[in-house]
């Protein structure tokens, strides 16, 4: 990825948000806070594949410093000491609405400009807490296109936290999803079909006109600020002159003509839209399209191909029948629910399974989503997970898709997903196996603060 | 022609001596069986012949020329028991001529090439409870059966339970009755029908979904003296207590994941009632697979492991009364096994064998059943 990815990633927003956990940093309630925690575990799952047993983290100021074996990383002194059985990156959900305002989400994207961090419903506890129940600290917010429409709203990367600021926007420009095909409102046809893509293509010309007005815009800019100077200049040494006593001289009309101030060319207007699409088109955001059926996956990779962009496909039921031209393509996948109870929409029937299998089979990144048409509740990405070991897939690859795996897939792999010196401090502390159903999961330290979450869900 | 041979056959009842006699002997060597009879097991073999589970224990001896499967990390489970749903016989399941269609046999509906069946038994269901549908008030009589994957048909309960329904889409809005209240007092006129007491005891169920709806069925202990059967949603979780003591048990739709906090505590709190408690899959309509996902997601709603064992199993059975045939691990009882990686309801388990009548119907070595 693009190291200036996550430069251009900024500013980051800070969304404040009640505090509703009503966590208590245990740790510090006795002691004064220390900048520096030092995390024991019997296990240390990385995230990358090294796991650790007897493992030592270090963390300063919220980033990771040191990860190794107990007996050759030491604790600095002064720092917080606290031990677990398990540590494992938290959970990412490449896709969740679970956050978003209820209103909102019924209501459905309104028009291109539309960004789902005005969507954020601030005070919703619950959702906050059953996400950290399940592991999941690290989401896509993503309202995906339904019904009618073919694009949504441009998503974010949010980190949830369980204390205030309770949601911590880390991109707020982090793609747009498109769909292409019917398959979100029943089956396709030749016209929503071709709609669809047409609508797509008409976003990259928009952005297109769009980067070439920006460019006109920046070069009239210069000449304005230069003609600007120049006029500038004029008007002092014509004050000057004044002053020397030459005011007897009459005014040339043609001449006061030519001095006239010049004017700033007219600003663009505010398009977030655009701004989103260019970055995709820069490689800075991913592409993400929730597609379908074989004809609709390969269409979209043909498009994304002609501008060069980063392409993420969402749901991809028949991913299966094109595994080796998503490979090629260099795309990825996030899955919704493979198994989803009710409805008789088409594509459910052309899902498999085994997908998650398939893909990594393949080789083709995947990630996890909760979020759809008809997705699973907000806290389930490690339930998808679950299933998808239950239909093959080897256990270390689905902790994969929901840390290493996800965090590459939305661009944030500079800073989350796994436990790697310079990455954030968003960890879990668990009694067991992340993906045990029974597991105890109590603890996360965001950060330098240790955090319980009070009960279980529901 | 063969399937009209069957449903003849299955009519006058002459296949219920199933399985075959000659049947090859199977023996089961897993890590646990959790028999759901009792404790669960560890290191066991389990063997099957005649369609029977014939020994359980470490030193059961083997027949010389017995099938064998082994999987010493694996998990023994009973074949699920599907409590409500379509398996086999969904193309038939509304006959809306009349209000009242208590005629209506469903074991007569069943289709044993049905393409359900292979997906049922591939989802673990060796057991189902084929329902009419509730688009009328009286949608006929349920059955309870098995079918083989070559299409042989085991009754367990040609005619067992006389299905009310007081869901929206039963009411025509042209004839009476066109309401709820309506349904209820062509309930009350069928209390008094001859023709159907046989039923009012203890072969009668209702559907009912919505608060309204539930609440009429908690009424009918002290209405009409009857104690049914509810099959119902989540939304029961707000009527348990009144539930308590008025029906026979709850067989619950489909537990859907996306279901909030709230929902997902509809099985915790029907067994913590000490409601016996069952699943329905809903199946073709559903997914089979729905069948083990609402006891996983009952277990995120906090249902005991051990219950959701027996609501996918025996408490099914006994809710069906087939009890003493399936629905546990248990010597003389029809050797339906699963053996899975882990327990059913860890959504990690994935189902490896299916044994029905003590027959290998699913093999992870052969082609995967889509």
């Amino acid at each position: 990825m693009p190291s200036s990815r996550m430069r251009r990633a900024l500013p980051i927003l800070w969304i404040l948000i009640a505090a509703g956990a009503r966590a208590q940093d245990s740790a510090n309630a006795a002691a004064p806070e220390s900048d520096v925690l030092v995390v024991s575990a019997a296990r240390l799952i990385t995230g990358t594949g090294a796991d650790l047993t007897d493992a030592r983290v270090v963390i300063s100021n919220g980033k990771i410093t040191a990860v190794g074996p107990a007996a050759e990383t030491a604790a600095p002194e002064g720092a917080r000491l606290i031990e677990t059985d398990v540590l494992a990156p938290a959970f990412l959900d490449a896709g969740n609405l679970g956050l978003l305002d209820g209103a909102s989400v019924s209501a459905g994207p309104t028009g291109a400009g539309d960004r789902v961090v005005d969507m954020v419903d601030a005070w919703n506890q619950h959702a906050r807490l059953s996400l950290l129940r399940a592991g999941v600290a690290g989401v896509y917010l993503d309202l995906p296109p339904f019904g009618r429409l073919m694009r949504g709203p441009t998503g974010a990367v949010g980190l949830v936290t369980p204390e205030d600021p309770s949601l911590q926007i880390l991109d707020d420009a982090a793609g747009v999803t498109f769909r292409v095909g019917g398959s979100s409102n029943g089956a396709a046809t030749v016209i929503t079909r071709s709609a669809s893509l047409r609508n797509l293509k008409a976003a990259f010309s928009a952005a297109e006109r769009r980067r070439k007005a920006l460019k006109k815009y920046e070069e009239e800019r210069a000449k304005y600020e230069k003609a600007l100077k120049e006029w500038e200049e004029k008007q002092k040494k014509g004050a000057a002159k004044s002053k020397e006593g030459s005011s007897k001289e009459k005014p040339d009309p043609e001449k006061k003509k030519a001095e006239k101030k010049p004017q700033p060319p007219e600003v663009p207007a505010p398009d977030p839209a655009g701004q989103a699409m260019l970055r995709i088109m820069d490689g800075e955001a991913p592409l993400r399209v929730d597609a379908h059926w074989k004809e609709d996956i390969l269409a979209v990779l043909a498009v994304a191909k002609e501008h060069k962009a980063r392409c993420v496909l969402l749901g991809a039921s028949e991913a299966w029948r094109c595994l080796d031209e998503i490979k090629e393509a260099g795309a990825s996948v996030v899955l919704g629910p493979s198994l989803r109870l009710g409805g008789n929409r088409i594509d459910w029937y052309r899902m498999r399974p085994d997908l998650a299998k398939l893909l990594h089979d393949h080789g083709v990144p995947f990630a996890f989503m909760t979020a759809g048409a008809h997705g699973y509740r907000h806290d389930c990405a490690p339930l998808l997970a679950a299933l998808a070991v239950a239909h093959g897939l080897p256990e270390d690859a689905a902790l994969k898709a929901l840390t290493a795996g996800a965090a590459g897939i939305l661009g944030m792999e500079e800073r989350l997903g796994s436990v790697e010196v310079g990455k954030d401090a968003v960890l879990q502390l668990i009694g067991g196996d992340p993906l045990d159903p029974d597991v105890v999961r109590d603890r996360m330290v965001v950060g330098v603060r240790v955090v319980e979450i009070p009960g279980r869900n529901p | 022609m063969i399937r009209s041979s069957l449903l003849i056959l299955s009519a006058l009842g002459l296949m219920n001596a199933w399985p075959a006699v000659g049947q090859q002997p199977v023996v089961v060597d897993v890590g646990t069986a959790i028999t759901v009879a009792g404790a669960p097991m560890d290191g066991v073999r389990i063997i099957c012949e005649g369609g029977k589970i014939t020994a359980i224990g470490k030193d059961a001896v083997p027949p010389a020329d017995a099938v064998h499967v082994s999987m010493p990390q694996g998990v023994a489970f009973p074949g699920f028991v599907d409590a409500g749903g379509f398996i086999a016989g969904d193309r038939h399941r509304n006959e809306t001529t009349k209000a009242v269609m208590a005629s209506i046999l469903m074991a007569d509906a069943l289709d044993p090439d049905d393409r359900s069946l292979r997906s049922a038994r591939a989802a673990g269901i060796t057991t189902f409870h084929l329902t009419p549908g509730e688009s009328n008030l009286v949608g006929g009589r349920s059955a309870v059966a098995k079918v083989g994957d070559d299409g042989d048909v085991s009754w367990l309960r040609r005619d067992a339970f006389l299905k009310f329904s007081l869901v929206a889409s039963a009411w025509d809005r042209t004839t009476p009755p066109t309401h709820l209240l309506g349904g209820l007092e062509l309930f009350t006129q069928l209390r008094k029908d001859p023709g159907l007491s046989r039923f009012w005891d203890d072969r009668l169920m209702v559907a009912a979904r919505t608060s309204p709806e539930i609440r009429a069925v908690s009424e009918l202990r002290s209405r009409e003296r009857v104690m049914p059967l509810l099959l119902t949603s989540s939304a029961v979780v707000d009527h348990v207590d009144a539930l308590k003591g008025s029906v026979a048990g709850v067989i619950l739709e489909p537990l859907k994941p996306e279901l909030g906090n709230h929902w997902r505590q509809a099985a915790a709190r029907l067994a913590a009632a000490d409601i016996p408690l069952a699943f329905a899959s809903q199946a073709p309509r559903v997914a089979p697979e729905g069948l083990r996902l609402s006891a996983v997601t009952a277990r995120m709603g906090g249902l005991p492991k051990e219950a959701a064992w027996r609501a996918l199993t025996l408490d099914a059975a006994r809710m069906l009364g087939v009890a003493d045939r399936v629905g546990s691990l248990e010597v003389g009882k029809d050797a339906d096994i699963l053996i899975m990686t882990r327990e059913p309801t860890d959504p990690r388990a994935r189902l490896m064998w299916v044994i029905q009548d003590g027959r290998v119907v699913k093999d992870p070595l052969k082609k995967d059943e889509r």
